[in-house]
């Protein structure tokens, strides 16, 4: 079946806003038309008007081929030529084309010099003639990238309160000296180093350099721009934290016993950069095997841990944390993480013999009260004795009395909160006077060794 | 001779008489009354008591407790002025005197029930604050924070409030108390 070529006259559509008329094309049942917007098409003219750009800029436009007919159409000629046009997403040929299918491509005019263009697009025996024009204007580059309007130029990525530079060139391509008259940079952490001396001249095959600096003071993705007389390029940077220092603890506790106040603090070896915060961990493991935790192994302000905030600038960040070595033997261990650093500080508190925090006795009218407030660091006590004395030092009789207490203290500390610390209270009727009575002495055996209390007068 | 003559009980009664060491009460800082439990230098807080407590003072037998318009003695209520107390035990922890520094109001405890006066007795403070620093017994107490007030945390021991923290006093000692509030 022979195809015939015919150009017939249509009513452009409404939005252009004025009606006139043209020449659509049309090559047997085949059919040119334009992509105006998506899901939008109107034929073509045999001459078509692509618009003016600036030098540097360019214009896709999407036209469509479709096969109008009921047969299969095959594309085997397809062709753009003319300077300063190019075509893309074309297929290859021969390309058959079902009825009723279409077929979509690309032209892109690109100007490089100010002037007017004409390109011939032929498709199989449909010919349209594409005319374009640009006006002289500096083109934009960078990293010797030619640049269009809308494109982002991605400065890179820095650590926050540091910058990055990147080198931009304006550059007048044409035969002609052009003028730029604005360019602004928009955008919180991007700045130039240097501002174009505006108006600005440039004369034919000249150029002139400028940088621009993405410099943040927050971590995170950031946008600016740049516009040229009218022209936006897109400007993209990201930002990341800066790497927190290596902590380390120090750990202040001249006594390293049971029953101590000491002072921990996290340091860096260095001025941190970095913003965020850290948790100081304590934790404490009993020497004494299946002991209930010692509540009194603590943070003053916050238990067992405690977060801290880190800020530029700060070189420590924790300060003398006040914390309780407790009642029970074993190795509290301090951990420090922050920035994805981890240190860590122990301390081992030694099993000790029973300390008396407080020994009090008491007479009444016939017995004798002692009360002992203390701590068992190793929750082992076992033997205790108690020794009263006269008024002249000497003992009473029958001596030293002793109490074997390993039970009853560990059912105490079996179930006990509160470490190794206890108060005994011991009650010791008399018959007798009391009056010659004036001290004692308690002392105690646990597995660490044997501790006296030393004479405790009588009340 | 000595011919005293002790019979020991301590075997069968050994075992309730071991508790932990209770120490006294403080005041925390949303106004709760907490004890304190432990030995000097390994406290521990306990769950709050009472609420909205003004001034507390405990002298290891007896609990003073003020709250907005009423006092606690041992847990006995009797109506009061608005406002904070100063408490002053009997050497073997009774209670002898409130006052009530807002109004100047002494009350004098006397045969189970008080009796009202007006102005303090001076010097009747085991310590003295002025302008943030604290004295006891006339001796300075070195605080890393301005001192507020003090009174009793229990048995030979003070419990001095200041800016930046609570802490036990005891024998020219100073600890840091744990907050109540975690």
């Amino acid at each position: 079946m022979a195809k015939s070529m015919s150009c017939r006259t249509v009513k452009n559509e409404a939005h252009f806003g004025v009606f006139s008329l043209a020449s659509a094309c049309a090559f047997g049942q085949m059919q040119l038309l334009l992509v105006d917007a998506p899901g939008s098409e109107k034929p073509v003219s045999a001459m078509h008007s692509i618009g003016s750009i600036a030098v540097g800029e360019r214009i896709d436009t999407v036209f469509r081929v479709r096969n109008a007919s009921q047969t299969s159409l095959t594309v085997r000629t397809f062709t753009l030529g003319g300077t300063g046009f190019t075509m893309f997403g074309q297929p290859s040929l021969p390309h058959m084309l079902a009825p009723g299918l279409n077929m979509d491509f690309t032209v892109r005019f690109a100007p490089g010099d100010y002037g007017s263009y004409s390109a011939n697009l032929t498709v199989n025996g449909l010919s349209v003639l594409l005319i374009g024009s640009s006006k002289a204007a500096a083109v934009l580059s960078a990293d010797g990238v030619r640049l269009t309007s809308g494109v982002a130029v991605d400065l890179g990525l820095a650590e926050r309160g540091t910058s990055v530079t990147k080198t931009f060139r304006l550059e007048n391509t044409t035969t002609e000296r052009v003028s730029v008259q604005s360019a602004t940079l928009a955008g919180t952490h991007f700045q130039t180093t240097q501002n174009l001396p505006l108006p600005l001249e440039l004369a034919a095959r000249s150029f002139i350099d400028f940088d621009i600096v993405f410099a943040p003071k927050a971590s995170g993705v950031f946008q600016g721009s740049l516009t040229i007389d009218g022209r936006t390029y897109r400007l993209t940077g990201a930002a990341n934290e800066p790497p927190f220092p290596k902590p380390t603890i120090l750990v202040d506790l001249p006594n390293a016993t049971s029953g101590q106040q000491g002072r921990v603090s996290v340091q860096f070896g260095q001025a941190s950069r970095a913003i965020g915060s850290g948790k100081l961990r304590l934790e404490f493991r009993p020497a004494v095997a299946m002991a209930p935790d010692d509540e009194a192994v603590r943070f003053i302000k916050t238990n067992r841990a405690t977060t801290f905030e880190v800020t530029e600038g700060v070189s420590i960040p924790v300060q003398d944390a006040t914390f309780q070595t407790g009642t029970t033997a074993g190795t509290i261990v301090f951990t420090a993480e922050v920035g994805g650093w981890t240190a860590t500080s122990s301390v081992d508190i030694a099993p000790q013999p029973v300390h008396f925090d407080r020994v009090k006795a008491v007479k009444n009218a016939s017995m004798l009260e002692v009360e002992i407030t203390g701590y068992d660091n190793t929750r082992s006590a076992s033997q205790l004795a108690f020794t009263f004395y006269t008024a002249k030092g000497e003992p009473v009789q029958p001596g030293a009395i002793r109490v074997d207490g390993t039970n009853d203290f560990r059912r105490f500390f079996e179930n006990s909160p509160a470490g190794g610390a206890f108060t005994l209270k011991a009650i010791f009727p008399v018959a007798g006077p009391l009056g010659d009575i004036s001290a004692t002495e308690v002392s105690f055996v646990n597995s660490a060794g044997s501790k006296a209390s030393g004479k405790i007068q009588m009340q | 001779m000595i011919r005293t003559l002790l019979f020991f009980v301590f075997l069968i009664t050994a075992a309730a008489q071991i508790d932990a060491p209770r120490i006294g009460f403080i005041v925390d800082s949303k106004n709760f009354l907490r004890p304190v439990s432990g030995v000097a230098g390994a406290f521990t807080i306990g769950p709050a008591v009472e609420e909205n407590v003004v001034s507390a003072a405990f002298s290891g037998k007896t609990l003073v407790v003020k709250k907005d318009v009423e006092l606690l003695v041992n847990e006995e209520r009797f109506e009061a002025p608005q406002g904070p107390i100063e408490v002053r035990f009997e050497a073997k922890g009774l209670l002898r005197e409130i006052f009530f520094p807002d109004s100047s109001k002494l009350w004098t405890w006397k045969n189970g029930k008080f009796e009202e006066s007006f102005g303090a007795p001076a010097g009747w403070k085991p310590f003295e604050i002025y302008d943030g620093r604290i004295s006891v017994a006339g001796a300075a107490v070195p605080l890393p924070s301005r001192a507020l007030k003090a009174s009793e945390l229990g048995e030979d021991w003070l419990v001095i409030y200041a800016e930046r923290g609570t802490y036990a006093f005891r024998d020219g000692q100073v600890y840091e108390l744990p907050d109540g509030e975690e």
